[in-house]
């Protein structure tokens, strides 16, 4: 118990708000549903998973005077069942849907969010065409008629209509390299990125034309990549992570010349490099977080990063999964998955291999007073 | 058709008071008997028109159960008892028997006393009302009839919070009252066997939430006291007298230490005094450190924490005072409120007026008072969410579970998870409306032994997986049930035996003897019927169990055999088929 308390002292100068929460199951997907509900799912096999809409404690959403606000609970506003694991949950914006993406079964699912009711419903599917084990990459563009982004490899990645189920686009590549992530950056473009390191970004109203970076030769950067477009302020606004640690920042009006290539301190290469996340902070300038190594999320601040090959030090390390693991289990969780409040600057919510949930908000030490 | 019924009480769907009745077995049980803090008129005591309509309530009621001390679980239970009228028992633990009668005074002071509220009990009613009350101990059975009897379980939660089982016979229900599944520094978590009740009741205000862990509560206490601390502020934490203060005493005390603070921290003397006082008395209801701490030592024997004198309060720099009521009316809490409310640098922790963002006071003698202290609100008291629901269901496996004091349709996910996880049903009644659940009780039945082995004699050995008929006399004697076999019922009764024999003729094409003909039947009926006992006798007759089948000649025409079958009216259905078998003819001999 000691270092348990240790910590728990250490976080009063550490943490401005620290929350932490224990789900009914583990989740791999945190989707803000406006900037006051998210949802989960769960991802176990062989078992009903739950999928949650969730409503932030009032103390988060409210921006001053927080002391009159005792409600530090989660709400369970919507819940509904998936009976098979849940791997990519999107919300489609402007509506009360969602799609998800798992296993087993090569579709992907929608669902309706119930108005009058608690519960979410499945309401249909989405065929894909993918071998067995391999579940597709899921993201939305939202319009008046909402596509469905989705793939598992390069060669299969379309777009569908969601309502007509359509499609509206496809890549046409024979190319067969896995993805890691997708992300659609406007209504035309979109950027992915396969575990090789190799990314994008591609513009639908063109055929298959992305930029992309130089695709790494095989041997080299080795491990598993994935990556995320969206840095605020100057400079690369494209973080690519890997497993081993390495993070490269690129610009993307030149991709093929990375800005940076930096080595994060991490203890071990991921265990599961599947849920390798690195997220840009919406609400500050130059400052990503990465997970998917450990029991900790990382926060680096970008800024004047240059040249390859170096060695950095995070600006602020969560370590409250390690510490707070009511379940008594030997071994520590991993980080399953983390994201970033969309309004307030240093608040993030991470989730990790043994159910809990955390909401921090961190002191930057740094910063000068 | 026998069946329980549950009836949520009171006006509305608002949470805030716990009166539930519940019918089982032909008992009436009332279920907690409490307040709604937030009305000042007749809506705060719950409906009891329901079931005054039946009666009087003391002929209606088998008993009275409470679960704790908490005002919206007992607050209207003076005025139920003395001013509805009800003089039955009243049943509750030892703690809650304790504490309850002080929660209700304190209240009473305050709605007559300062509010001058009228038609609300005396003290003098608080005192007759606890006259009818029987204290119980945990896993106790308590017999409250002949018929009913009730068990206490411990619920975590406050000091003395009980869940009861109510059981008739093979029926029972278990009310959980509040419970808590997650063991804090002062109490357990709440726990159950595997009672398997027909149906478990438990309220469902938290249902829908995921609880912040304890941990986090304790740290944003702590930095919020370090922080008005640091700045030289003081800090004002007003709480109910028991449990909380004890476990926010041992939280600042390990704090203190850690980091090495200097700030004083007292504590009120008469909250001392009370809390010691009753620790003393309710030691097994707490958690297992406090038991050890307090053999070791007074429980408020603290390094950092000291009695305060009220002169304290005018001392300059920083300090933390623990005092009493919980709601900051009148007492200590209030002098000192009023001293430092000036200050912004200083904090408090408050109720009501206050929290909801009041910051200009009437205090007595129209004094203003202007708060300009910073307020924090911490909620200490636990409860369980979804998560420790479904741990509680799972602990004892109830038929059925039944939500309090929730809104149906947003609950609809929950009765969904709660039915499919242990495949039970779920209702979710609203106040004033009744569940009916209708249960299939097992009745013990006594069979004779000799009946058994009779039965036993009659041939082949039961099959273990088959219902084997069997034939007796049920004898219902002052709620004893028990099965003999006819002639011994006849014989306790005095009666004399009857036999019914049934004889069937049926006419066979056979030239061979009699004899032949019985052999035949005897080698068809051995094949057919593999399961029952097929019997030559030397006699030339064949059995079928107890059937007897005879052949004979047909007086007239020699080509002919009659075969008797005769059979008891017990065998009559195998008599029938027998009957039905032999006339469709022998199979042709090889």
């Amino acid at each position: 118990m000691e270092p348990a308390e240790d910590w728990l002292v250490e976080s009063l100068r550490l943490y401005q708000d620290f929350h932490a929460f224990d789900l009914s199951g583990a989740t791999r997907v945190l989707e803000w549903i406006g900037d006051k509900g998210i949802l989960v799912a769960g991802y176990e096999s062989l078992k009903k998973n739950e999928i949650l809409h969730l409503i932030l404690p009032l103390r988060l959403s409210v921006k001053e005077n927080q002391g009159l606000f005792p409600e530090r609970d989660f709400k369970v506003r919507h819940g509904g069942f998936s009976d098979r694991s849940v791997f990519d949950l999107k919300y489609v914006p402007d509506t009360r849907l969602l799609v998800t993406s798992g296993l087993p079964g090569c579709y992907l699912q929608v669902w309706q969010v119930a108005e009058d009711s608690d519960v979410i419903k499945a309401v249909s599917t989405i065929d894909v065409r993918e071998e067995g084990r391999l579940w597709p990459r899921v993201a939305i563009f939202s319009s008046a008629a909402p596509g469905v982004l989705h793939g598992a490899r390069l060669s299969s990645l379309k777009v569908v209509d969601l309502e007509s189920q359509k499609t509206t686009y496809s890549s046409g590549v024979s190319d067969d390299e896995l993805l890691s992530s997708l992300q659609v950056l406007d209504a035309d473009t979109f950027a992915f990125c396969c575990t090789s390191g190799h990314l994008g970004l591609v513009d639908t109203r063109q055929k298959w034309t992305p930029s992309e970076n130089l695709r790494p030769s095989s041997g080299s950067a080795g491990g598993r990549w994935c990556a995320e477009a969206g840095g605020r302020g100057p400079g690369p606004s494209i973080a690519s992570l890997g497993s081993d640690g390495q993070l490269c920042l690129l610009d993307p009006r030149d991709l093929c010349q990375p800005v940076s290539l930096v080595q994060c301190p991490v203890s071990m290469p991921s265990p599961d490099p599947e849920l390798l996340r690195v997220t840009w902070a919406p609400g500050l300038d130059n400052c990503l977080a990465i997970s998917g190594f450990d029991a900790t999320v990382q926060v680096y601040d970008v800024t004047s990063w240059g040249g390859m090959g170096r060695q950095v030090e995070p600006l602020f390390t969560h370590k409250g999964h390690i510490f707070l693991d009511g379940n008594g289990m030997d071994t520590a969780p991993l980080v399953t998955t983390h994201t970033w409040h969309p309004c307030k600057p240093r608040t993030l919510l991470s989730a990790a291999s043994d159910a809990s949930l955390h909401v921090w908000d961190w002191v930057d030490l740094h910063a000068a007073r | 058709m026998p069946e329980i019924r549950v009836t949520p009480l009171g006006a509305g769907q608002d949470v805030g008071r716990s009166c539930i009745l519940v019918s089982i077995a032909g008992k009436n049980v009332m279920l907690d008997c409490g307040m709604h803090m937030g009305f000042s008129d007749d809506r705060r005591f719950p409906d009891f028109s329901y079931i005054t309509r039946s009666g009087r309530l003391t002929d209606f009621l088998d008993c009275v159960i409470i679960s704790h001390f908490h005002l919206d679980h007992c607050g209207a239970l003076p005025y139920f008892s003395e001013m509805v009228g009800y003089d039955g028992p009243i049943y509750m633990t030892q703690p809650t028997q304790a504490i309850c009668p002080i929660l209700l005074e304190d209240y009473r002071k305050i709605a007559v006393d300062k509010k001058g509220e009228a038609n609300f009990f005396t003290s003098q009613m608080i005192k007759d009302c606890m006259k009818k009350v029987v204290a119980v101990h945990l896993h106790q059975t308590v017999q409250v009839d002949d018929e009913l009897e009730i068990k206490a379980y411990y619920a975590g939660h406050v000091l003395g919070a009980a869940m009861f089982q109510i059981k008739v016979g093979s029926e029972s229900v278990v009310y959980t009252g509040d419970y808590n599944m997650t063991p804090d520094r002062h109490l357990g978590a709440a726990w159950i066997d595997k009672c398997r009740p027909n149906l478990l009741i438990t309220e469902s205000t938290y249902a829908t939430t995921i609880r912040d862990s304890k941990r986090c509560r304790e740290r944003d206490f702590l930095k919020k006291v370090h922080e008005t601390v640091e700045r030289g502020g003081k800090v004002l934490i007003p709480v109910f007298a028991l449990g909380r203060a004890q476990e926010l005493c041992i939280l600042l005390e390990t704090f203190w230490e850690r980091m090495d603070l200097k700030a004083p921290i007292y504590f009120s003397t008469g909250l001392t005094e009370k809390a010691n006082h009753y620790y003393k008395l309710f030691i097994p209801w707490t958690n297992q450190k406090i038991r050890k701490t307090f053999v070791q030592r007074n429980m408020f024997e603290f390094k950092h924490i000291k009695a305060f004198d009220r002169a304290f309060a005018d001392s300059p720099g920083p300090m933390v005072v623990f005092a009493t009521p919980g709601m900051l009316h009148a007492g200590q809490s209030l002098q000192i409120f009023r001293k430092w409310a000036g200050n912004e640098k200083n904090m408090g922790t408050v109720g009501h007026k206050i929290l909801s963002g009041q910051r200009k006071l009437e205090m007595e003698g129209r004094q203003v008072l202007e708060v300009k202290m910073q307020v924090e609100y911490m909620s200490f008291s636990a409860h369980a969410d979804a998560k420790g629901i479904m741990q509680l269901v799972g602990q004892a496996e109830p038929e059925n579970v039944l939500l309090v004091h929730g809104e149906a349709k947003k609950m609809e996910f929950l009765k969904q998870k709660i039915e499919q996880e242990f495949r039970v049903s779920c209702y979710m009644p609203a106040n004033g409306e009744t569940v009916t659940l209708p249960t299939s009780p097992s009745i013990p039945v006594g069979i004779s032994l000799g009946l058994l082995k009779r039965e036993m004699a009659q041939g082949l050995l039961p099959d273990a997986k088959k219902p084997r008929l069997l034939h007796g006399t049920l004898i219902m004697k002052d709620s004893n049930f028990r099965l003999v076999s006819s002639e011994q019922a006849l014989k306790e009764l005095g009666l004399a035996e009857h036999q019914l024999r049934f004889t069937c003729r049926v006419h066979l094409h056979d030239t061979r003897k009699e004899q032949e003909t019985a052999v035949r039947v005897y080698s068809h009926l051995k094949s057919v019927l593999k399961d029952h006992c097929v019997q030559h006798l030397p006699d030339g007759s064949v059995t079928v169990e107890s059937i007897l089948i005879q052949a004979a000649a047909h007086s007239e025409d020699p080509g002919t055999k009659v075969l008797l079958v005769s059979w008891t009216y017990q065998d009559e259905e195998l008599g029938s088929y027998l009957t039905s078998l032999l006339k469709k003819g022998l199979p042709q001999a090889s």
